[in-house]
């Protein structure tokens, strides 16, 4: 029996991503993986754009050292489908197999997952994927069980890739450690979050976002009911495009309002399981999540948003406000599971009823299966790119890569047509500067990298980019945007093919703009680092173990000398 | 109560099965719904010159 809940997770796991199990990279939305990406100031926070994906690029950087970009991401994406259900079965207060499986099912099969997956937010998948064992090793810390902390820490570490995921791990850690913990889990947990905090604080351009992006970007409904009954049922993310078909099924908001009615009753009996306390601010914590992540589209909360985006430092990070129902996908799951289980003992057909709560997820969305039925595919990048990556590999000169047309997002033939990050920052040895005005529903939204502004400006006045820090400028064609042939004049070629130009920026260039500081954010990263690797060293090393144990057995011997 | 509670987890598994088994059944007759469904194209990139993000 102790194999059920790690089959079925399993099972989920695979249900979705069996097709793209292949070699080749899933390029879609903001999920940009490379064969071998490298290592630039931007993947540690130190470049001109705000930290976003800090340090996730920098660890991709080091993994895809290890194996192809390509195995990587299969095995990131693999972990994530099967960690999440299985760390939520385990984390049922149950001795049924079959209630911990319900739970598993219903974080798994979420369409908080189907539609990050779509959007390409890995990094989401893998907080998501870590949320249940870090409530369970946040639950150990508050019951001063040995040995918790390291774990919890080492558990929230791959959450800590991205700045949205650090905060969801650590709130939830602090939450389920308790206030009596306080002191040890809010240190350690911000020391954590130090790699993409302190290049955010220290960004000379600030961390204001623009306030267009706040109604954009806010929770929407996917049939008739709300917004609310969308994020109570884990969907609603804002963009229609990755929201699978099923989402819109008319009978969904009923369903979900009956499901988190059987949740409520099903927490009921979580208290004399976990103790008032942590019960309750686990529940707690996930109505939060649903709050934050409906705030934006309730009468004046645009608004409010929208001033606090582009006034508050760091509250851009309220924008895509569904992320933040993360936290309640767990009392969701769990309290639904515990409340077929208080359903079940006043039945006689107790297997058809688990049975059916089991399947529920999946009858209700069918078409996430099959990387949402096709959605998803492999492909490979065409042979420009390599050659594109070599020649710049091969040249020693200074100079940042500039990539047109000035667009952050691409649509290539060779991918289906599908929306998907510019692969060049990630794919290319140098620093790529990329457009960072994004476009949704045909309505530009600004970034926030003050040198694209400059450069863009630049480019209109066809003046010299070298003098920008630009010393190469990538053409990618076959992508819908245009090129002004007066930016390319006086540029040399380098390199040309059916997919890519690569052109040199003749004449001296200039050093590229200071990002942050960079002893601080790497005295940052090596303090993440220096915790990461004592959790590590506690649980691995003897020490620790023959105190604890001579403790333990002293105890014991207390006990049965009385 | 608990009685209700477990017709009620029944009566809407009972929905949903007949909710997901009908969705279902449309889109397997609906000639074209691979073609939508597979690879749908953003719906309002028609400008040749941006790639939309997204929808709201």
């Amino acid at each position: 029996m102790r194999l059920v809940l790690p089959a079925v997770s399993a099972v989920l796991a695979l249900l979705v991503l069996t097709p793209l199990l292949g070699r080749g990279f899933v390029l879609n939305y903001d999920m940009v993986f490379a064969p071998d990406q490298s290592l630039v100031p931007d993947g540690l926070g130190l470049g001109s754009a705000l930290p976003r994906s800090v340090p996730a690029d920098a660890v991709m950087s080091f993994a895809t050292a290890l194996l192809p970009g390509d195995v990587v991401q299969k095995i990131v994406l693999l972990a994530a489908l099967f960690a999440g259900p299985l760390g939520a079965g385990r984390l049922v207060p149950t001795n049924s197999v079959a209630i911990r499986v319900v739970a598993a099912v219903w974080y798994g099969w979420s369409a908080y997952v189907a539609e990050r997956l779509f959007m390409g937010h890995w990094p989401y998948l893998v907080t998501y994927a870590c949320l249940p064992w870090i409530a369970a090793a946040g639950l150990a810390v508050r019951r001063g069980e040995p040995k918790a902390l390291p774990k919890l820490i080492l558990a929230c570490v791959p959450a800590v890739l991205t700045p949205t995921g650090g905060i969801i791990a650590a709130v939830l850690a602090v939450v389920c450690s308790g206030r009596r913990k306080l002191a040890v889990t809010v240190p350690v947990t911000v020391l954590l979050n130090m790699p993409w905090l302190l290049p955010s604080v220290l960004h000379p351009g600030g961390s204001l976002s623009s306030p267009d992006g706040a109604g954009a970007f806010a929770a929407r409904a996917e049939n008739w009911g709300s917004p609310v009954t969308s994020v109570l049922g884990l969907g609603g993310i804002w963009n229609a495009e990755v929201v699978p078909g099923s989402r819109g099924m008319p009978l969904l908001p009923v369903i979900t309002l009956l499901s988190v009615a059987v949740a409520l009753v099903g927490l009921r009996s979580l208290a004399p399981r976990w103790g008032l306390a942590p019960a309750r601010s686990f529940v707690v914590l996930g109505a939060i999540g649903v709050a934050i992540a409906v705030f934006g589209t309730l009468p004046g909360g645009g608004d409010v948003l929208a001033w606090a985006v582009s006034h508050v430092p760091g509250a851009g990070l309220l924008r895509d406000s569904q992320k933040w129902a993360a936290w309640w996908a767990l009392p969701l799951s769990l309290g639904f599971a515990l409340g077929v289980e208080a359903a079940g003992k006043y039945l006689t057909n107790r297997t058809a009823l688990v049975a059916l709560a089991a399947l529920l997820p999946l009858i209700t969305m069918p078409d996430f299966a099959w990387a949402g039925l096709g959605r998803l595919e492999v492909v490979d990048y065409p042979a420009d790119w390599s050659a594109v990556r070599t020649v710049l590999a091969a040249d020693d000169g200074a100079g940042d890569v500039l990539a047109l047309p000035m667009s952050a997002f691409r649509r290539f033939s060779w991918n289906g047509d599908r929306t998907q990050l510019d692969p060049a920052p990630r794919f290319l040895p140098r620093t790529v500067v990329i457009d960072d005005v994004v476009y949704v529903g045909g309505r530009p939204v600004s970034g926030e990298d003050g040198r694209v502004a400059t450069i863009r400006r630049a480019m209109a006045r066809n003046d010299d980019l070298g003098a920008f820090g630009i010393g190469w400028v990538l053409v990618e064609h076959g992508t819908p945007g245009s090129v002004d042939p007066g930016v390319l004049r006086g540029l040399r070629e380098v390199w040309s093919g059916p997919w890519l130009t690569l052109y040199r920026v003749p004449g001296v260039i200039a050093p590229p703009p200071a990002g942050a500081p960079r002893l601080p954010v790497v005295a940052g990263d090596l303090g993440a680092l220096a915790v990461v690797a004592s959790s590590l060293l506690w649980l691995l090393l003897p020490a620790g173990r023959f105190s604890r144990s001579g403790h333990s057995r002293t105890f014991e011997e207390q006990a049965c000398a009385h | 109560m608990r009685t209700l509670i477990g017709a009620v987890i029944a009566v809407v598994a009972g929905l949903a099965f007949a909710g997901g088994g009908t969705y279902v059944l449309v889109s397997s007759l609906a000639p074209d719904e691979a073609s939508q469904l597979k690879n749908a194209p953003a719906p309002n990139n028609s400008n040749p010159d941006t790639v939309n993000y997204g929808t709201p």
